[in-house]
């Protein structure tokens, strides 16, 4: 039985490798893998299990300062999972179940976070909201401290509950309403059902989005870089590490720290909670749902939710009015000194290089994404969960870990005796300028939306229907190019929607990276942040804003439909 | 037409295909044999989780054999590909393209073969006709009915003229009426091209009405191979007996042989019945009565049975009754009106020893 087995296992690669398409695809998957993500984490645990590192661990588990940044991490990703998640489901709620106005102008307030880069929100807060704020300080008087746990919870609950939303409204919408209308027949009111029936049902969604935004949280880097203040979270604590003190041993052994919460919660919800759920999401709303009519619940709900969608809106606003502004908060004056500076002046490499990195890296996270998808899904051979796992560590492993990793792969070139196996691809001697080692990063972040997006699609497509395709004589090439890939359109298009605007605004990966001939945009904006120029920072948010929006819009045009792209998204975390 | 009645035999032998490893082993084909001539139409008919499908997705090259030969006019396939396997598949969910329009759809598999432009034309333009779906060439899959759908599935596979068709269940998703049309549909259509045809099913009346021969499989081993009428009236086992049709069951002594004919013992009476050739003189048997082979009167006579349900269903009446603690199904299907037997009243029973086998136990 074994030799038959270890046979069988056998003919099915013999199978695949006779299909030479299929064989070149998953060669190219493999290698891509590799290099740009277990070759760069097996660095990270090797430095980080070092006789050296283990002195470090030691010093950190005893030291109260340090503990106290592993519970600031901790605690800010809690307190954010729960406000975000809570966010979430009041959006979620109101586009899903109320009868109200405005509804497509706060879900366009949910999702904008999306597209924005880091930093928006965090500036425009403190102008607004800090000590010299422009409502706090100028309307109030209050010399409000928006450094800290406090602002850090606002300005990140804001930032990322976008994900709770999707993840919720998709839930929301899928349930079935007969099932609601079984229990109001049976007695139940509308409180009852939605506390007995409606809740119950969205625990897995809801818990899924928690655990969500925590491993966000926890992983950001851009927002405790401005707001933290005396709040030092691991992933800043990190940072300064590496670029302050120059001690990569401590940056490798606090990421490590930070990566062990990070990856646990998230195998968590990815292999146990999201199986717990009752509700498929198939994309198709099941029928119409009954509005709720108690005026209290209806409008105490638009109020709050349409608040916040103010909120948001008011952060964003202020981030274009700033632009346009000599020094917001002082000095109202029309300039456009502030994009001279980003266009033409010192800021326009950055722009510059962001932009054609991003555009390099955008066809082929997309395309890499739908291999892989098609691969998991439609394939069978031995290890594609492997594959999939692999794949999905890109989004898992928290940004700064990942650059630290890149950082330790990639700064020397890698040989065997005095061969050059892998020249230097980061660094200052690395091979074209460092671009590669950015270009890589920004692909193993973004394939993963475009892997989830592309799989949850494929799924949905009868897999008779590439039958139908070789039975008619097609062979695995055409039948991908000419059925699946058609079919799977919108999934792609977000893969590609998601990872330019996932490259451009993307920061913690890739900070450690830069180089004189590699600018990345978000460091600079961190740099002017730093030095108080808000309005070029503000300048660079709206460019880099624009630039998104304009290729979503090309995107638009050239692989057409978008349709879905809103709910793949949301899958696609 | 004609070259195509000379192609087109399939032969499997010993074909077993084993899915998992290890201890989660499922052996979804175990070493089943069959010839199909060329032409003919066979139904693989058998319970869900049969083997049924797995047989017909490997004889379209779906699923590879883990052991056995797959020979298609005595040449062995079980390596090619099933892109070049000169077979069309029609699905139970018709796996139409969605982004194709009826046209393209039926053009698919001919642009592959690079057939010139204006042949493509005229080929589809011919299928689509003997389909009835002229009109809607233009129309998108989801723009048409379930029949439409299921119509355009078989002209796409049509159009082909492949040496083999092969259906998977292609009706169970149409209602029960358009299911009979499309059934006759297909048999008309079959013998007019006489392109040899292989169709998995688990509706029994499917199969009969569609069938030269059937092929009943439980468990992924064939039970019987047989027309319609043997295998309704002469089944090999107690599992064929029991999935085609309704069948009753009475546990017997075989008391004489004579050739194909048995003697035994039936509620005390003895009897004559056709036999499986696996019965042996003094050995336990059962003699499978249909249920429209007995018949109930309010006659007295040795065999009182007596009535627990009756169901009035318009053109028959279906009984139970019990004999010696066995319930039998009855079925009268000419029944006299105003003359049903009530629930509890006692009747005799008699049936007919045509219309019944032996089989052994």
């Amino acid at each position: 039985m074994q030799s038959l087995s270890l046979n069988r296992s056998l003919r099915e690669y013999r199978r695949l490798a006779s299909d030479w398409t299929l064989l070149l695809g998953l060669v190219v998957v493999v290698v891509f893998l590799a290099v740009a993500i277990v070759w760069p984490l097996l660095k990270i645990l090797g430095v980080g299990f070092s006789a050296d590192a283990l002195a470090l661990y030691r010093k950190y588990f005893s030291s109260p300062v340090y503990l106290r940044i592993m519970w600031n991490t901790v605690e800010l990703g809690l307190v954010v999972g729960a406000v975000g998640t809570l966010l979430g489901f009041l959006f979620a709620y109101v586009q899903v179940r109320l009868d109200v106005p405005l509804k497509k102008f706060m879900n366009l307030m949910a999702l904008l976070p999306i597209i924005s880069p880091p930093f928006a929100v965090a500036t425009a807060a403190i102008v607004l909201f800090g000590r010299g704020g422009l409502i706090t300080y100028q309307l109030f008087g209050i010399r409000n401290n928006l450094y800290g746990f406090r602002g850090l919870v606002l300005v990140l609950s804001l930032s990322l509950f976008t994900v709770a939303y999707l993840n919720l409204k998709g839930m929301m919408e899928a349930l079935d309403p007969a099932l609601d209308e079984a229990a109001t027949n049976l007695g139940a009111n509308k409180w009852a059902v939605f506390r007995t029936v409606t809740l119950p049902m969205l625990i897995p969604g809801i818990a899924g989005s928690f655990l969500l935004l925590f491993v966000e949280a926890i992983a950001d880097l851009a927002n405790p870089l401005v707001l933290g203040g005396d709040f030092t979270v691991l992933a800043s604590r990190v940072y300064i590490a590496i670029s302050g003190e120059y001690d990569t041993l401590a940056g490798a052994v606090l990421s490590l720290i930070l990566l062990v919460p990070s990856l646990t919660v998230y195998l968590v919800q990815r292999y146990w909670v999201s199986r717990k759920s009752f509700i498929s999401v198939t994309g198709k709303p099941s029928g119409r749902h009954q509005s709720i009519r108690n005026p209290l619940v209806r409008w105490g709900l638009f109020a709050v939710v349409m608040l916040i969608s103010l909120l948001i809106l008011m952060l964003y606003g202020t981030v274009v009015v700033g632009a346009f502004t000599k020094l917001f908060g002082i000095n109202f004056d029309f300039t456009l000194a502030n994009f001279e500076f980003v266009i033409m002046g010192l800021g326009s490499q950055a722009m510059g290089d962001t932009s054609a990195m991003s555009a390099i890296s955008t066809p082929i996270a997309g395309l890499l994404g739908m291999v892989i998808a098609w691969l998991v899904v439609r394939k069978s051979f031995a290890g594609r969960a492997v594959l999939d796992f692999v794949a999905m560590l890109g989004i898992a492993v928290p940004g700064t870990v990942l650059g630290i990793g890149y950082l330790l792969a990639f700064n020397a070139p890698l040989k065997i005796g005095n061969n050059v196996l892998l020249p230097a691809l980061a660094g200052g001697t690395a091979l074209a300028g460092g671009w590669i080692a950015i270009i890589l990063a920004y692909v193993v972040r973004s394939v993963p939306a475009g892997l989830r997006a592309g799989v949850a699609s494929l799924q949905q497509i009868d897999p008779a229907i590439e039958e139908a395709s070789i039975s008619l004589g097609a062979d695995s090439s055409v039948t991908f190019r000419k059925i699946t890939l058609p079919l799977i359109r919108p999934a792609f298009f977000t893969g590609l929607v998601y990872s330019f605007a996932r490259a451009m605004t993307s920061l913690s990966a890739v900070i450690f990276l830069a180089t004189p001939e590699a600018k990345i945009m978000t460091a600079q904006i961190l740099n002017e942040v730093d030095a108080g120029r808000f309005g070029n920072a503000f300048a660079y948010c709206v460019i880099l804003i624009g630039l998104v929006l304009a290729v979503i819009g090309l995107l638009y045009v050239v692989v057409g439909t978008s349709n879905g792209v809103e709910r793949d998204l949301g899958r696609a975390r | 037409m004609s070259e195509q009645t000379e192609t087109g035999a399939l032969r499997l032998e010993n074909v077993t295909k084993i899915f998992g490893q290890g201890s989660s082993q499922v052996r979804a084909v175990d070493d089943v044999s069959l010839t199909i001539q060329s032409g003919e139409f066979v139904t693989l008919l058998g319970p869900s989780g049969c083997g049924k499908t797995t047989t017909l997705r490997l004889i379209a090259g779906f699923e590879f054999p883990t052991s056995g030969r797959l020979l298609l006019d005595e040449k062995d396939i079980a390596n090619v590909p099933p892109n070049l396997r000169p077979m069309a598949m029609v699905f139970q969910s018709y796996a139409l393209f969605p982004h194709l329009n009826v046209f393209e759809n039926v053009a698919y598999g001919l642009r592959l073969r690079k057939m010139p432009e204006a042949e493509i034309k005229e080929a589809v333009n011919i299928v689509l006709h003997m389909m009835n779906l002229v009109g809607l060439e233009r129309r998108n899959p989801n723009q048409l009915s379930g029949g439409q759908q299921q119509r355009v599935a078989l002209a796409r596979a049509m159009v082909m003229k492949p040496k083999l068709l092969l259906f998977d269940e292609p009706l169970s998703n149409l209602d029960a009426k358009l299911r009979t049309q499309m059934r006759m549909e297909i048999r008309r259509l079959q013998q007019r091209m006489g392109i040899t045809s292989v169709y998995v099913t688990h509706d029994q009346m499917e199969a009969m009405s569609l069938s030269d021969r059937v092929v009943v499989m439980n468990r992924g081993k064939i039970e019987q191979v047989g027309t319609p009428e043997e295998i309704y009236q002469r089944p090999a086992t107690m599992f064929v007996a029991d999935f085609i049709g309704r069948a009753n069951f009475v546990e017997t002594d075989v008391l004489a042989l004579d050739g194909r004919l048995a003697i035994v013992d039936v509620y005390g009476q003895k009897v004559q019945l056709a036999c499986s050739p696996e019965i042996r003189v003094g050995q336990k048997a059962y003699a499978m009565i249909r249920p429209e082979a007995i018949n109930l009167s309010s006659r007295t006579s040795n065999y009182m049975a007596e009535v627990k349900t009756a169901v009035y269903l318009g053109n028959s009446v279906e009984y139970e009754v019990e004999i010696e603690q066995n319930l039998l199904k009855v079925v009268d299907y000419d029944p006299t009106p105003g003359m049903m037997f009530r629930e509890g009243s006692f009747v005799s029973m008699t049936f007919d020893p045509e219309r019944s086998y032996l089989l052994p136990k």
